[in-house]
């Protein structure tokens, strides 16, 4: 795993995206910290990342788009498969050295809060203010995540990046959208119904098998069925609070009401672990085709 | 060394592999040999561990592929047919990454680097990066990833291909070398080359083993041309004589749609390709799927 590491890890610093990225990261950071600490002096540095952290990750795709596309596509993954190591140390070293590029502007920004201690009238909660600079960090470790996980997926980095930055656009309304949405159970059941179908395709998707998808879709539509007869307030207003569950962007801007939320750490990297864990699963897939 | 047992590869419902088995002992060049479209590199991924088979078991060394997969792999080097190179490294970082992949040592690492490079004539090009590097100095490269860490056995799927005559004899040399010390399989459809450098002879046609004897009992009472000829099941050779009996013969047929259109002679050759590759048991085949599912 050392050795994918660092070679990814040489490869993205020295690289032309994680450069970029690290710059865009600082400058947008800088520029709503600019904003928000100096022109409207206010100290709370929970407001910059809350603000910021959308922007700062829009570009996160240019970084993880290569990671396994490119192996793909100039058959490299050939190497990494017959070389004595496992598909799991291979996506881990791959994404550690992607957080670790992550890491340097987030480091850079850790000395912020220092810096506007010494001009804030008020004072200034640090544990706040470090809590919120993790919390970004572990965001940019679960859109990584994500990231290579769609790189998992396709061949070619620019429908990668494409799929990404659409991926990010839709979490990004998901809470405007989760307002609009129907909180009655009846709308609850229809989606269930339709993951359900979709899970079941999915199934025969990866199994080929027609009976296997058929039973797990049937299964599942069966089951929300019957919760629905049985006990449907379970269903009451659940839709649109899975549809605001998905907002990735959210739990970051939980810092800036003053609340130090641990739940966020949880959430991010529950969505860190999943992705990498699809991402194990769908380059071991490859093998098995 | 190797032991494959009952190797089948399917890739969606078409086979590529069906039901082979043979055994790959030490120290020899092994020449594995077929036309194109035979099914050779997908058993040389299946048994380096990039591909999974369908059904059946590769074991190295006693290690299973599957089960014990990073062990199997570690007596392995292997060069597929495209070098698996990453262009934006030098040859000296991309073995240097093999090798810390491998698990070698610092203290071992970099006499080994040494060794290989001027094992495999690149020492010179080190510190170039890959990209600028002619073809011949990538395959180098290629086999010189395959070598690092000293492997028991040395995969090398049709490792002269698009090299000019010059590299190929340094290549073919450097091959045997290799045999001297390695087990060595050589992949390729290029009789010259197999008759040049290996010891025995797996050849495989349609997905299936037809011969795997040494290089001498094979070309006992024929040479290995007319072996491979008789062996693919003359495929390769009446396919041939088709299209030139038939260079000049433009036939009118009428398409499903009802309109006329001249078979061109390239649709004439692929149509009589897949008469000759298509699955002979498309019975036996089926019962196959039926099983699986």
């Amino acid at each position: 795993m050392l050795a994918i590491y660092k070679k990814e890890f040489r490869s993205a610093l020295f690289g032309m995206t994680g450069p970029i990225f690290m710059v865009a990261v600082l400058a947008i950071f800088g520029y709503f910290c600019f904003r928000y600490q100096f022109t409207l002096a206010a100290p709370q540095i929970e407001y910059t990342v809350a603000d910021s952290a959308f922007w700062c990750f829009l570009l996160a795709p240019l970084l993880t788009m290569r990671s396994f596309s490119e192996e793909r596509r100039t058959k490299t993954d050939q190497l990494l498969y017959s070389l004595p190591i496992t598909t799991t140390q291979v996506v881990l070293g791959k994404y550690f050295a992607l957080v670790t590029i992550l890491a340097i502007p987030c480091a850079v920004i850790c000395t912020y809060p220092l810096i506007v201690s010494q001009f804030a009238a008020t004072g200034m909660n640090l544990a706040l203010a470090y809590g919120s600079i993790l919390a970004f960090f572990l965001l940019g470790c679960a859109v990584i995540a994500i990231g290579i996980f769609i790189s998992s997926l396709f061949d070619n980095i620019v429908i990668t990046a494409i799929i990404n930055f659409l991926l990010f656009f839709a979490l990004y309304l998901c809470t405007p959208l989760a307002g609009d949405i129907p909180t009655t159970p009846v709308s609850a059941l229809v989606a269930l119904i339709v993951l359900s179908v979709a899970i079941g395709t999915l199934v025969y998707y990866i199994t080929k098998s027609l009976v296997a998808g058929i039973a797990s879709g049937a299964a599942l539509v069966a089951a929300s069925v019957i919760v629905y007869f049985v006990k449907s307030s379970l269903y009451e207003g659940l839709l649109a609070k899975a549809v605001s569950v998905l907002f990735i962007f959210r739990p970051v801007t939980a810092f800036a009401s003053s609340v130090f939320d641990i739940t966020a750490f949880v959430y991010y990297l529950s969505a860190a672990a999943l992705f990498v864990f699809f991402t194990v699963l769908s380059f071991e897939k490859r093998r098995w085709n | 060394m190797i032991e494959v047992k009952n190797l089948s590869k399917k890739y969606g419902p078409i086979p590529a592999v069906k039901d082979i088995s043979f055994k790959v002992d030490q120290g020899a060049v092994y020449g594995f040999l077929g036309p194109n479209g035979a099914g050779k590199s997908t058993t040389m991924n299946m048994i380096c561990g990039c591909l999974a088979p369908t059904q059946g078991s590769i074991t190295v060394n006693g290690f299973d592929i599957i089960g014990d997969a990073v062990e199997a792999k570690r007596c392995i080097g292997y060069l597929p047919e495209q070098p698996p190179l990453y262009m934006d490294m030098t040859p000296f970082e991309y073995l240097e990454f093999v090798a810390l992949a491998k698990g070698l040592r610092k203290e071992e690492l970099y006499d080994e680097l040494e060794f290989v490079m001027e094992k495999t004539g690149i020492a010179d090009v080190a510190d170039r990066l890959i990209r600028n590097l002619s073809k011949g100095y990538k395959q180098r490269v290629g086999i010189a990833q395959a070598i690092v860490g000293d492997p028991d056995i040395i995969i090398l799927d049709e490792p002269t291909v698009g090299l000019d005559p010059l590299q190929i004899i340094e290549i073919r040399s450097l091959i045997k070398e290799l045999g001297e010390e390695h087990t060595v399989i050589l992949s390729s459809h290029i009789l010259q080359e197999i008759e040049a450098v290996c010891d025995h002879v797996i050849m495989i046609s349609k997905g299936r083993i037809v011969a795997d004897e040494s290089f001498e009992a094979l070309t006992k009472n024929e040479t290995l041309e007319e072996a491979f000829v008789r062996l693919a099941g003359e495929s390769l050779d009446a396919g041939a004589a088709y299209a030139m009996e038939r260079s000049s013969d433009k036939e009118e047929k009428l398409s499903r749609k009802g309109k006329k259109r001249v078979i061109t002679e390239s649709e004439k050759g692929a149509a009589y390709y897949e008469e000759i590759f298509v699955d002979e048991e498309p019975e036996a085949d089926d019962e196959e799927t039926e099983d699986e599912e």
